[in-house]
């Protein structure tokens, strides 16, 4: 995984360049597949090795919410929380703020160990490996400039748009 | 599909659907043909077979070759130069499974040095996600709306 502000930045920078509704669903697509599935088997994997041994279904079992049968299926249950009229909208900007947080995490390498994008389907996994696993935090900063640049812009335009 | 009809049974199904798409990695993960697990199950079979272990963490120091690594296995012991490593340190470790003794023999290991930092990052984004979440949704009628 990228770091998570970076995910936010680029979700943010890909919905500028469209139009500039449901972004706070979009940005909450980008860090979802970390929130629900790297946290807490990183939480419950430190609980595992440091504290009390735990079924191995606690530390492995959150991994599907990172590939992609797992994002469309926490999509869908999470936009269920949402009202029917805005459902659909609230999925697809979930979803595909998932799908661009699997993009940006391909472009990284783990030593031959990929992502399974078809699992349970295929047991597939692919990387393209163009940078390293550390290498976004040295792009954070600038993508979180450009970010809340283009927000500030965005945001600007679409209430004037309103008032028009 | 995206109607208020049935949708607390639409609900229940799509959390059991990650229940049991997490169960089934569980067991594929346990079972994979390559692995360490696997290995410990019948060391013979696997002597010299490739194992690799990708941001682990360094949880002892043995002496100068000998260190042990965890993350969803405790204390995996390693054969390679520790000199550089301190415990808590990020690591990808490729090596060979030993039968003799399951160790790990390592052909190279990698240090994620940058990795708190970029956990650091990770924290700071969610903290401000949760600071930012009551600006962009609200809970009413028992459901989430956006506001704006």
């Amino acid at each position: 995984m990228a770091d998570l502000v970076s995910h936010a930045a680029v979700g943010v920078l890909a919905k500028a360049g469209t139009k500039w509704r449901m972004v706070p669903v979009f940005v909450a697509g980008t860090m979802a597949p970390d929130v629900f599935s790297r946290g807490p088997a990183h939480a419950l994997g430190w609980v595992h090795t440091e504290i009390v041994p735990l079924p191995p279904v606690l530390t492995y079992g959150w991994d599907p919410l990172h590939q992609p049968l797992g994002m469309v299926l926490l999509a869908y249950g999470l936009c269920l929380l949402t009202p029917a009229v805005t459902r659909s909208g609230v999925f697809l900007n979930l979803l595909g703020g998932m799908l661009l947080h699997l993009a940006v995490d391909m472009l990284q390498h783990h030593y031959g160990v990929g992502y399974l994008l078809g699992y349970p389907f295929t047991t597939w996994a692919f990387e393209l490996g163009w940078i390293g696993s550390e290498d976004s935090v040295l792009a954070a900063p600038f993508l979180a400039l450009l970010a809340a640049w283009a927000w500030r812009a965005r945001s600007r335009a679409a209430a004037q748009d309103e008032t028009a | 599909m995206f109607t208020d009809r049935w949708r607390r049974t639409k609900l229940l199904l799509t959390a059991g659907s990650i229940l049991v798409l997490g169960w089934v990695y569980t067991d594929y993960s346990l079972h994979k043909p390559m692995g360490y697990r696997v290995a410990l199950a019948s060391p013979e079979d696997h002597d010299g077979a490739a194992v690799t272990f990708p941001l682990w963490r360094v949880s002892s120091l043995k002496g100068p070759d000998r260190y042990t690594i965890s993350r969803t296995l405790r204390d995996v012991p390693v054969a390679g130069p520790s000199e550089g490593l301190s415990v808590g340190d990020t690591v990808s470790v490729i090596g060979h499974f030993r039968a003799s003794d399951s160790v790990v023999e390592a052909t190279e290991c990698h240090v994620h040095t940058l990795r708190p930092v970029k956990e650091g990052l990770s924290l700071l984004a969610l903290l401000a996600g949760l600071l930012l979440i009551p600006r962009a949704f609200a809970w009413q009628d028992g459901r989430v709306v956006l506001r704006g």
